[in-house]
């Protein structure tokens, strides 16, 4: 590894990430894939670190190897987690939305909670002799031990219709044995497979509100009654209503330019009332 | 140890001068090849044969004992890697830091260890004698020795050779020399010496301390996993993120040396079966799902099981697989039953080669579920908490052409 170039690149890569992503080419040599390694937001713990311009983010911790002196600030960070390819933004929204953002800390370590954050995990579901997508939504539940799991709490509108033993009660279990790993995000979710096909104990995966939402009902039995079996993880969104009058969301980004992985993809100005009308909506309320 | 080595020692004793080694030397349960040892993890020990670059990763279960050219043993299948002392003797085993022996070391079938200069030229077929007092120790009475120049002879079977420098070895560790093994000029191999010697001849033949260890030995139980959800006072990662990010990364590697030993032409299919079992262990049950992806075909999923099973049957003459230098470790969550999770993200490089040339090669981002988890050791009668990372779930990002 070419050190001499890595420590170079540090010291310029952020400094100049907003303005000068879309040149940026990937070259096939180990510097080269070592400083993308570096720059690339690879997972959302990641994106909140660098949100939040934690002390010990990956980032600061690689400067420190490269004995650099890390002189980024928080906003020039924020602005680096912007995807810049194929989207222009407005400036001056984009430093209105910065000015609130320096007041919000992201979830991180003992603070997994996710009150006003959603996953949206696109899936590819086998159903009859087809393919269907269904979003479903998750959110991070933290208990008074600060024990989180991945619960899921919607489902955006589907195919799949009421059935007659849809009327057949579901017995939610209150000590509930099974969760979906706090980690589980880390890997878009594969485990879902293997939790939808936990029939037994198929409603510990579920939020209890989860089973009064709209769409709710149809998507259980399908999936209870073997109906619909999860194929795969389509792609991940994460929602988040956390910053006052804004909502904006992150997806991934995979690409061979330092301004990839989990980046901000859309960001809107949004009173309370327009964040509550967008949570019914992505939960499938409306 | 088969008859014909058997004789083989027989023979080399007669012949009046002992055989004797200035490489690195494994010996297995059934036979010992001289080479470089390059790698020891809990499960593998990687070694360079002499006269080829090409790298040959063996199970440790499969291993006695391990020499390097300072006249250093170890055996990594007996030790615990997780004690601090063990990590840095095997560090310095492998980087050969050492200063060297002062004297001569006889391990003897008794489990004294008697250190003095060898006096080669009164040695005979019977009997070695050491320098300055004339001691004679009977040829028959000695499993192994080290000389001051780091060479080393066994004698007789090696699994009994390899249980007398082991219970040495113990005695140093629990007496807190293990370390001074190595590194310092007045380091001794085992825990007699002179004065030792000198009370053996007065038949006090320290029994009383071989029992005492052997008893600690035996209290020593099985791993249990404690159930930590019932645990109030189970409150903060019991791990530092570094501590984590380490053990993280031992357990992927040592998974990665599995791949290896499965994927590679001519391993025997118990050696194989063997890895497979081992690359299961280090999952935190068999159901984890481990996705695959390649240039050629999109994503697919399997239970670990299913996947080592499958790769069995693809094979390459030769492997590499490189890390990238960094990785990303994400911070630790609490899981409901008490444990923690974090993911770690790598790139891994694979080149796959049929007939000297790479057939196969690509670069993937990867990102594995870590599950940190506690359980309990008895040791002395005493619980000890301890930490295990297990893998569990892991996903391909992307994968490139290199």
């Amino acid at each position: 590894m070419n050190r001499f170039l890595i420590k170079c690149c540090l010291a310029a890569s952020f400094l100049i990430l907003h303005v000068c992503l879309q040149a940026q080419e990937f070259k096939n040599d180990a510097g080269e894939k070592e400083k993308h390694f570096i720059n690339q937001v690879k997972q959302i713990d990641e994106f909140f670190e660098r949100f939040n311009d934690d002390s010990n983010s990956f980032v600061r911790e690689v400067y420190k190897s490269y004995k650099t002196k890390f002189k980024i600030d928080r906003k020039t960070l924020i602005k680096s987690l912007f995807n810049y390819e194929g989207k222009s933004w407005n400036n001056v929204l984009m430093d209105s939305f910065i000015k609130k953002a320096m007041f919000v800390k992201m979830p991180t370590g003992k603070n997994w909670y996710g009150e006003n954050w959603f996953a949206e995990a696109n899936c590819k579901f086998q159903y009859n002799s087809s393919v269907i997508e269904i979003p479903v939504i998750l959110r991070i539940m933290t208990d008074e031990k600060k024990r989180s799991k991945w619960v899921i709490i919607g489902i955006k509108p589907s195919p799949l219709k009421e059935r007659e033993n849809s009327r057949v009660p579901i017995i939610v279990r209150k000590m509930k044995t099974k969760f979906i790993d706090p980690s589980s995000h880390g890997t878009n979710f594969i485990e879902l497979e293997r939790d939808f096909n936990d029939k037994d104990n198929l409603s510990d995966y579920f939020d209890s509100t989860f089973f009064y939402r709209q769409n709710a009902l149809p998507f259980y039995h399908s999936l209870i009654n073997h109906k619909i079996k999860l194929v795969s993880v389509k792609d991940i969104k994460y929602h988040f209503l956390n910053v006052d009058d804004y909502i904006f969301t992150v997806e991934y980004f995979p690409r061979q330019t330092l301004n990839s992985g989990w980046l901000i993809s859309d960001l809107k100005q949004s009173t309370a009332k327009q964040k509550d009308i967008y949570k019914r909506l992505l939960l499938g309320e409306q | 140890m088969s008859s014909f080595c058997s004789r083989f020692l027989i023979v080399s004793l007669l012949l009046s001068h002992f055989h004797v080694y200035s490489q690195d030397k494994i010996y297995f349960n059934s036979g010992s090849i001289t080479c470089k040892i390059i790698d020891i993890t809990p499960a593998i020990v990687t070694y360079l044969p002499l006269k080829s670059s090409k790298s040959v990763p063996v199970l440790v279960n499969t291993t006695q004992l391990l020499f390097n050219d300072k006249g250093v043993y170890i055996n990594p299948s007996k030790m615990d890697f997780s004690f601090k002392k063990n990590q840095e003797l095997i560090k310095k085993f492998l980087l050969h830091d050492s200063t060297g022996l002062k004297t001569d070391y006889i391990y003897k079938t008794d489990n004294n260890v008697i250190n003095g200069t060898i006096d080669k030229s009164k040695e005979d077929k019977n009997f070695v004698y050491l320098e300055n007092d004339g001691t004679k120790i009977e040829k028959k009475s000695i499993v192994a020795i080290i000389y001051k120049n780091g060479h080393h002879q066994i004698i007789g079977p090696v699994s009994r050779a390899a249980d007398v420098l082991w219970a040495a070895y113990e005695n140093d560790f629990k007496s807190g020399r293990v370390a001074n093994t190595i590194a310092t000029k007045d380091s001794v191999p085992a825990i007699y010496t002179k004065t030792a010697m000198a009370r053996e001849r007065k038949e006090i033949t320290a029994q009383n301390d071989i029992t005492k260890k052997d008893t600690s030995a035996k209290s020593e139980m099985p791993l249990r996993i404690r159930d930590v959800s019932k645990s109030s006072s189970f409150d903060l990662p019991p791990l530092r993120k570094q501590e984590f990010e380490q053990k993280a990364n031992e357990k992927v590697t040592q998974l990665t040396n599995f791949f290896k030993i499965i994927l590679t032409k001519g391993e025997g299919s118990e050696l194989i079966n063997q890895a497979i079992d081992q690359a299961l262990s280090l999952f935190v049950n068999t159901e984890a799902t481990v996705e695959v992806s390649s240039l050629n075909k999109d994503v697919v999923s399997y239970k670990i099981k299913e996947y080592l099973s499958h790769i069995k049957i693809i094979k390459y003459e030769r492997i590499e697989v490189t890390w990238r230098n960094v990785q990303y470790v994400s911070d630790l969550h609490k899981r409901p039953d008490g444990n923690y999770s974090g993911t770690i993200t790598f790139e891994q490089e694979f080149k796959g080669y049929r007939d000297g040339q790479i057939v196969y090669s690509d670069v993937t981002l990867k990102k594995a579920i870590v599950i940190l988890k506690a359980y309990e050791k008895l040791v002395d009668g005493k619980a000890e908490e301890l930490w295990d990372v297990l893998l569990g779930d892991i996903g391909v990002e992307s994968t490139r052409s290199l």
